[in-house]
C-alpha cells in the first residue's frame, strides 16, 4: 500500500514560563493512503499537537513529517500554507465554517483558494454536498443549518479538493451522541468509497470502535497502536 | 485575487449596523469636505473678483510716495500724484488694456441733516472710463451713476445706513487739498451703490474726477491709474507699462499688480482657508478613527475564522489582501454616498450659492459680502474619493498583520 504519512522521531516541547513541556516524545508511524485511524487518549496526552504537526500548523521541535515522500519539517510559512491548500483537508470540532458564506461557498472556499474556475467548482460542490446529504441546502447559511449538518458542510470542505488526508480533531465533540454517531458513518462511507484517508482525534470509546486503526496516546507517546 | 476581492465585499456586510455608521462616518467627512473645499474657493475666488473689479483692477500706476507719505491725521498725501496724467495715458495706452484715472483722498463727510460725520476714501472717477474698468455701475440700487461736472456723490449702502442719509441729501466733505490747505466740498447724493465689497461699501465715496481736480487743486494730476487688461499676459502687460515709465523718466511711478495691492488680505484669506481646511482634517481624523475602530473589530472578532482560513491554506498574503480589500470597499461605498451627497449640497452652492450678506457690518477678512457660490473643483472630490478608499484599505493592513502574526493553532483556540 502507499504510504501518504511518515513520522520519524516526532518530538514537540513546549515553554510554558520556565518550564519546558514534552508534548510529544518521539512519536514514529506510518499510515497508508485509505486509512480511518483514531487518535486517542485523555487530555493533554498530545493528540491535537499531533494532529497540528500533521496538517502543517505547527512545527516540530525535532523529527520528521513526511506527506507523500515530502518532508515538511523544513518548509518555509508560504510552502506550508500551499501544502495545507493542496493536500490536507480539516475538520474541526466546532465545524468553524465562515458565517457570511452559504453552505455551497463554504464548501466552494478551498477550491476558490486553490484557483480553479467557476464551472469546476460547481460541479464538485454539488456533487460532495450530495455525497455528504445536504443535497437542497447548498444556500443556506450556517446559521439556518443543524449542528450536524454543519459538520456535514465541513466534511464536506475537507474532502471537495481530494487532499492526501482528512484530519478531523474530535469531529463528534459537540455533537449529540446520535448525530456523532451519523457524522462517523459518513466519514466511515466516504473513507470507503473514495478512499479518503481520515485521520481523526478522540476520546469517546464509542468513535474508537468505529476506527480501523487505533493509535494511542499517552503522556506524548505512542502507547499502543491496534489495526482492526 | 477576484476571489478574495468578492469575499472582502460579502465580509463588509457581515455586520450591517457597523459598516452603516462607518459608511457614515466616512460620507460625513466627505460631504463636509467637499462643502467646505467648495465654499472656502467660492470665497476665495468671489472675493477676488470683488476686489479686482470694485478695489485694485489688475494693475495700478501710482507715485511710490504716495501711500508711504500718509500723514498722522491719515490724509493721502495728494502732491505725491500722478502729474501730468494725459501724457502718461498716451504713453501706456494700448489695445489689450483699459485705461481710468482716479484721486485717492481721505476725507470725514458730514450729513448737514444730522451733523453725523464719519470718515471716508473718496476717490474723483471719471464716470465715462473708470466704468470700464470698474463695475461700480453694475451695483447702483438707487439712483444714478455719476455725471461729469455735477457736484454729486456715489455711496455705499451701509455706509448711507450709518450716516443716515438718502438721495438727493447734502453731505459736506472735509479734506485738505494738494497744497495742504482745508477744503469743504458739497455734495448731493445722486446714487447709492450696493457693491459685494464691504470694503467699499463701508467706507468709500465717489465724485466725478473733475470736481477733485478744482477742489482739490489737481488739475491734470491724479493719485492713480487703474488698468483692466482685455486680454494678454498680466506679468508680460506689467513689465511693458513698467519698461516704458523708466523709458519716459518717470521712474517714480510703479506698476503694481492686484496680487500685490491685495498681499495683506490675500494672506490673510489664505490663512483663514488654511485654517478651515485643518477643521475639515479634524472632521476627517474623526472618520479615520470610526473606520480604524471598525477594522481593528472586524479583524480581531475573527481571529478564529482567520485561523481557520489559514489552516485550509489561505496564504497570509491574501488574509492581509483580503482586510485591504474590505478596508477598501467600506470606503469606496462610504466615499460613493459621501460624493453623491457633497455634489447635491454643492449644486445647490453652485446655483443658489450661500447668501453671506448679512455680514456686511461683520469683518470676515474676505472681500465678500453678497451670494456666494461654490465652484467645481474635479480634482478635490477625486482626491476626497481616492483618500476616502485609500485610507480605510491602509488602516486594515495593521491589524491584519497583527492577526498572521498569531500561530494558527492559537487563533484556532480563541473563542
Amino acid at each position: 500500500m502507499q504510504i501518504l504519512l511518515s513520522l520519524v522521531n516526532l518530538n514537540k516541547d513546549y515553554e510554558d514560563g520556565k518550564i519546558v513541556v514534552h508534548a510529544l516524545k518521539d512519536i514514529n508511524m506510518e499510515v497508508e493512503k485509505g486509512e480511518f485511524t483514531a487518535i486517542a487518549g485523555p487530555s493533554g496526552s498530545g493528540k491535537s499537537t499531533l494532529l497540528n504537526l500533521i496538517g502543517c500548523l505547527d512545527k516540530p521541535s525535532s523529527g520528521k513529517v513526511f506527506i507523500s515522500g515530502i518532508d515538511t519539517s523544513t518548509y518555509s510559512k508560504k510552502e506550508l500554507a500551499n501544502i495545507r491548500r493542496e493536500k490536507i483537508g480539516f475538520v474541526f470540532q466546532s465545524f468553524n465554517l465562515i458565517p457570511i458564506l452559504t453552505a455551497f461557498e463554504n464548501v466552494a472556499f478551498p477550491l476558490s483558494l486553490l484557483g480553479q474556475n467557476g464551472d469546476l467548482i460547481e460541479r464538485k460542490v454539488k456533487s460532495i454536498l450530495g455525497d455528504v446529504g445536504l443535497d437542497g441546502l447548498e444556500n443556506r447559511y450556517p446559521r439556518e443549518l443543524s449542528g450536524g449538518q454543519q459538520q456535514r458542510v465541513a466534511i464536506a470542505r475537507s474532502l471537495v479538493k481530494e487532499p492526501s488526508i482528512i484530519l478531523a480533531d474530535e469531529p463528534t465533540a459537540n455533537l449529540d451522541s446520535a448525530t456523532g454517531a451519523e457524522i462517523l458513518n459518513l466519514m466511515k462511507v466516504l473513507n470507503e468509497q473514495k478512499e479518503a484517508t481520515f485521520i481523526f482525534s478522540t476520546h469517546d470509546p464509542a468513535v474508537m470502535d468505529r476506527a480501523k486503526r487505533v493509535v494511542y496516546l499517552h503522556d506524548g507517546q505512542i502507547s499502543s497502536d491496534e489495526k482492526r | 485575487m477576484g476571489f478574495i476581492m468578492r469575499f472582502a465585499f460579502k465580509n463588509i456586510w457581515r455586520y450591517k449596523r457597523r459598516t452603516i455608521i462607518t459608511f457614515t462616518a466616512i460620507s460625513i467627512g466627505i460631504v463636509a469636505f467637499i462643502f467646505m473645499d467648495s465654499l472656502l474657493k467660492g470665497i476665495h475666488y468671489e472675493s477676488l473678483r470683488n476686489f479686482i473689479d470694485y478695489e485694485s483692477s489688475h494693475l495700478k500706476i501710482y507715485n511710490k510716495e504716495f501711500y508711504k507719505e500718509m500723514s498722522d491725521d491719515g490724509f493721502l498725501p495728494l502732491d505725491k500724484a500722478i502729474d501730468n496724467y494725459e501724457s502718461v495715458e498716451n504713453l501706456i495706452q494700448s489695445d489689450d488694456i483699459l485705461v481710468t484715472p482716479r484721486i485717492n483722498f481721505r476725507s470725514q463727510i458730514v450729513n448737514e441733516a444730522t451733523s453725523d460725520e464719519r470718515p471716508f476714501t473718496i476717490v474723483g472717477i471719471d464716470p465715462d472710463k473708470d466704468r470700464k474698468v470698474y463695475k461700480l455701475p453694475d451695483v447702483i440700487m438707487s439712483g444714478r451713476f455719476l455725471k461729469s461736472g455735477e457736484r454729486g456723490v456715489l455711496i455705499g449702502r451701509i455706509s448711507a445706513e450709518k450716516l443716515e442719509t438718502k438721495l438727493g441729501d447734502t453731505l459736506t466733505i472735509l479734506t485738505r487739498t494738494k497744497n495742504d490747505t482745508y477744503q469743504t466740498i458739497s455734495v448731493d447724493v445722486v446714487g447709492i451703490i450696493d457693491p459685494p465689497n464691504p470694503d467699499i461699501n463701508k467706507t468709500f465715496a465717489y465724485i466725478p474726477l473733475d470736481i477733485a481736480y478744482s477742489d482739490l487743486d489737481m488739475m491734470g494730476s491724479v493719485t492713480e491709474i487703474g488698468i483692466r487688461i482685455k486680454n494678454g499676459n498680466e506679468s508680460k502687460i506689467l513689465n511693458r507699462l513698467d519698461g516704458i515709465l523708466k523709458a519716459n523718466n518717470l521712474s517714480q511711478l510703479e506698476v503694481v499688480s492686484w496680487k500685490e495691492l491685495g498681499k495683506d488680505w490675500l494672506t490673510l484669506s489664505k490663512t483663514k482657508i488654511a485654517g478651515s481646511y485643518i477643521m475639515i482634517l479634524v472632521v476627517f481624523i474623526i472618520s479615520a478613527v470610526g473606520v480604524i475602530n471598525t477594522m481593528l473589530m472586524s479583524v480581531f472578532e475573527r481571529i478564529r475564522e482567520i485561523g481557520m482560513m489559514r489552516a485550509l491554506g489561505m496564504r497570509d498574503t491574501e488574509v492581509i489582501w483580503s482586510f485591504f480589500f474590505e478596508g477598501a470597499s467600506i470606503g469606496f461605498l462610504g466615499g460613493l454616498i459621501g460624493i453623491f451627497i457633497g455634489l447635491l449640497l454643492n449644486l445647490y452652492l453652485i446655483y443658489h450659492g450661500l447668501d453671506l450678506s448679512y455680514t456686511g457690518d461683520v469683518d470676515i477678512s474676505y472681500r465678500v459680502m453678497n451670494i456666494v457660490r461654490g465652484v467645481w473643483d474635479v480634482g478635490a472630490i477625486v482626491f476626497a474619493f481616492v483618500f476616502s478608499v485609500i485610507i480605510p484599505a491602509l488602516i486594515s493592513i495593521y491589524p491584519s498583520r497583527k492577526a498572521i502574526k498569531m500561530e494558527i493553532t492559537q487563533a484556532l483556540k480563541t473563542a
